[in-house]
């Protein structure tokens, strides 16, 4: 891939040489072979190495291209199964039928042309002067391979009268093949034109101009690479004999016209997202995206965007596209103002775009990254780990226990943590947003088994209803439970990636002893997670599930003397793990650093840092051992005083001078 | 005098929850300078305890003032869409009142709820910008200067809950 595309880079005459050297080899196999054999490598050379193409690609477009062609590899394998067939399935629209009409001779429903200026070509050596090649190369230049009707042009019959080539070709082609009047072939300039109809002169007619515009798409279209190049439009030959660019009005037109010629070649969005996912605005002179904006219109969805070399002085000269092209991953800036003008610029450009991976070959982002902030966007609430204010461990505990009874024994867990006053009831959320790391097409969600008694107040308006959702007491919470699907939650300890729990001291929670007329202090607990949904025999996962569960919980008198006061549930779609990672790692790592836990890590309950110096200072006094030593010592004997010094005792004959320096 | 039916509760604490969430993100959206009104005044921190709690993405605000200068000042376009609502009554009678001397009206302000919210949010710019999944769970005390609020005036023109506790995350 990326040899063939270096190529015709630094050997800019080598395209002809080598559809020359094609033409012999594949001369016997006629015109299926080299359309088969060929087609690719050809399509990767076009509009690359175009001989009558006056500026040479900018190097920095150039760096773009060939990342472009490197991933097109990737992406070929869509396309170059699919090219030569979906893309290139193509017939020549509504600029044809025009011409026809005016073609004057037919043959059995073929239409004859007249090809000139081929004989001084560089194949002029040929056996056959070059015919055979000039023929294969007038089908591929004419054939339409960008658009949902991608199609080949058939040359059906041809023969040399003098200095001109007679070819016969479908009524539907000659459009295509008159557009490709004027190319330079193997050194030639190449005219084709209508038998009989003189010397054309174009103007500017909205027929000739619609097929124009389609040429110069078609020809500056890689489908390899799925790269349009619209670089340099202002030294584009045949928009030059169209004289696009002399007058101002027009000027403003053409790329508004030019995107809607494009969309017009596509069925189907997709279909256009598909084909194209590069496009070059290099070496336009742009000093901002006024005329070229509705590119963003057209493929929102481009990845790679090359702006190179234009007049684009500051930020703002980009603010047409601040808010666009979400899916950008590469751009390239260089050989613009902005670069000198503010340096800054790149970090800018990064908010702008959630996806972007490289700014001007340098990686900006890795994919990692990308994959897990896609959507996150320098809010001033960045995500954090859990804020989780427990009391004696109370909230824990009753998290262990819940989600551990939830899946294994509901009735028996209605009765451990829920009385008479308890209340519980659960809402879905049929719409919320689903797992945005998912690839493919997405699950159906199939609420049935919960729809029924969904407490969801968006949707469930008569009072009736929602007195009736609300579940009290402990027998009326466990026949709820029963009635809901069988769950396996994620371990806590192995899978803590994918919970999120929080809590905090809530006061005001009822007082079920009667001894606090204004309410005692409870334990609002907030736990964000996912379960595997189980089938009626508890083995087989049916769907994974994304859950919310808030908890208010107070003292009890029951057996776990604690209570649950609410219990609310909403359930939706699997929205994945990914926004419980932290944002702020830094941060949340010097955090860590400071906690106590990770100064003394193996100090047993009920033992102070204090209590445990003294000890440690107390072992060095007696044995005369340092304090590190000391401190393993008593470690190791777990933090008994008395055991360790018996394993010092037990030690002493092997221990060096080390442990006492 | 007065007694609260299941019904009643029910249907005081739907509708205060369904107000509730349909002013505090129409709030959140587009009238940000109202933020800090829908939560109780700070308490006195020699409590050692801070009210109102406020976490947003872990991280627990100093006060409903710090919350609304930040969607002032730095929280970019948002439109929050709450897509599921509940709502509990958590404590019935937050006040120690003789339910037989006073009106259901007094029993029905005298309640404290727990709303749990679902829904999504669009950040930065209508349609095309990014969404977040989130889910926020609120404690409301009715605004009474027992709880710390400063009533609702003579004509009960303030607002009848305030928020002592909320615990917003984006969870997808």
């Amino acid at each position: 891939m990326a040899s063939r595309t270096q190529t015709p880079r630094n050997a800019p005459r080598a395209p002809a040489a080598a559809r020359r050297g094609r033409g012999g080899r594949g001369g016997g196999g006629g015109l299926r072979s080299d359309r088969d054999g060929d087609l690719t490598m050809d399509i990767a050379v076009k509009g690359r190495g175009r001989i009558g193409k006056p500026t040479p690609p900018p190097s920095a477009s150039r760096d773009l291209t060939s990342r472009i062609s490197r991933g097109g590899a990737r992406g070929g394998s869509i396309l170059s199964g699919r090219a030569r067939g979906a893309i290139l399935r193509q017939a020549a629209a509504s600029d044809i039928s025009m011409k026809e009409a005016r073609a004057p001779a037919r043959q059995g429903g073929l239409t004859e042309l007249k090809v000139t200026g081929w004989e001084k070509s560089k194949a002029s050596s040929d056996a056959d002067g070059g015919v055979s090649s000039l023929i294969k190369w007038m089908e591929k230049k004419a054939s339409h391979k960008l658009g949902s009707r991608a199609k080949q042009v058939k040359i059906k019959k041809s023969h040399v009268e003098g200095s001109e080539l007679v070819i016969s070709v479908p009524a539907e082609d000659v459009g295509a093949l008159v557009r490709i009047s004027g190319y330079v072939w193997a050194g030639a300039t190449v005219k084709i034109e209508r038998v009989g109809a003189g010397t054309e002169e174009p103007g500017i007619s909205t027929a000739d101009l619609k097929a124009t515009l389609k040429g110069v798409l078609e020809r500056r279209y890689n489908a390899d690479t799925k790269l349009l190049d619209l670089s340099a439009l202002g030294q584009d030959a045949d928009l030059q004999k169209q004289s696009i660019f002399e007058k101002k009005s027009t000027t403003q037109k053409f790329f508004p016209a030019l995107m809607k010629v494009l969309e017009g070649a596509f069925d189907t969005p997709a279909e256009k997202d598909a084909a194209i996912s590069s496009v070059s605005l290099a070496n336009n002179e742009l000093v901002d995206l006024t005329h070229v904006t509705t590119l963003s219109l057209t493929l929102p969805k481009l990845h790679n965007l090359d702006l190179s070399n234009n007049s684009l002085r500051k930020l703002s000269s980009l603010d047409n596209w601040r808010r666009r092209f979400f899916q950008l991953e590469h751009l390239v800036l260089s050989g613009n103002p902005i670069e000198q003008n503010d340096p800054e610029y790149p970090a800018e450009i990064m908010k702008w775009y959630p996806k972007l991976r490289l700014l001007n070959n340098i990686q900006v982002r890795t994919e990692e990254e990308v994959n897990s902030k896609a959507t996150v966007t320098d809010l001033p609430f960045p995500v954090r780990t859990p804020l989780f204010q427990d009391q004696d461990g109370i909230a824990e505990n009753f998290v262990r226990t819940f989600f551990a009874g939830f899946d294994s024994d509901r009735p028996a867990l209605s009765g451990h943590y829920y009385d008479d006053q308890s209340d519980f009831s659960y809402a879905v959320n049929t719409q919320a947003p689903r797992d945005p790391a998912a690839t493919g097409h997405t699950e159906k969600q199939e609420w049935d088994q919960y729809i029924k008694n969904s407490r969801n107040l968006k949707k469930i308006d008569h009072l009736p209803a929602r007195t009736s959702r609300l579940f009290r007491g402990t027998q009326a919470i466990s026949d709820s439970f029963a009635s809901l699907p069988r769950t396996r939650h994620p371990d806590l300890a192995t899978e803590a990636r994918k919970w999120m729990i929080e809590a905090h001291i809530q006061p005001g929670v009822p007082d079920p002893s009667g001894n606090s007329p204004m309410g005692v202090d409870g334990f609002m607990i907030v736990v964000h997670g996912e379960y595997d949904e189980l089938d009626s025999s508890g083995t087989q996962v049916t769907k994974k599930r994304s859950f919310d569960r808030t908890f208010i919980i107070g003292p009890g008198t029951g057996p776990s003397g604690v209570r649950v006061v609410n219990d609310m549930l909403t359930v939706r779609a699997y929205g994945g793990a990914q926004a419980f990672e932290p944002e702020s790692v830094g941060e949340d790592a010097q955090q860590q650093n400071v906690a106590p836990a990770d100064a003394v890590p193996q100090l047993p309950a009920g033992l102070t840092v204090e209590v445990a110096e003294q000890m440690v200072a107390e072992l060095q006094k007696q044995t005369g051992m340092n304090v590190q030593f000391s401190k393993d010592c008593l470690e190791a004997a777990g933090w008994d005083f008395a055991k360790g010094m018996e394993t010092f005792a037990s030690v002493k004959g092997n221990l060096g001078p080390e442990a006492f320096a | 005098m007065g007694t609260l039916t299941e019904t009643d509760r029910t249907r005081v604490s739907t509708t205060a929850a369904e107000s509730f969430v349909n002013d505090f993100y129409t709030s959140l959206n587009g009238s940000r300078g109202q933020i800090a009104s829908f939560y109780v005044p700070s308490n006195d921190p020699s409590t050692g305890r801070v009210l109102p709690h406020i976490s947003f993405n872990g991280e627990q605000l100093q006060d409903a003032n710090v919350l609304q200068d930040r969607f002032q000042k730095q929280m970019p376009w948002t439109h929050f869409e709450p897509q599921s609502v509940n709502v509990h009554v958590l404590n019935p009678s937050v006040n120690p009142i003789d339910s037989s001397k006073v009106s259901k009206r007094e029993l029905e302000q005298n309640m404290s709820f727990t709303v749990q919210v679902s829904g999504y949010v669009r950040l930065v710019e209508r349609r095309d910008g990014p969404m977040r999944g989130f889910s926020d769970n609120f404690v409301l005390v009715p605004n009474q200067e027992e709880v710390g609020g400063r009533g609702t005036g003579k004509q009960g023109e303030g607002r009848k809950w305030l928020i002592q506790s909320q615990n917003l995350r984006f969870v997808v």
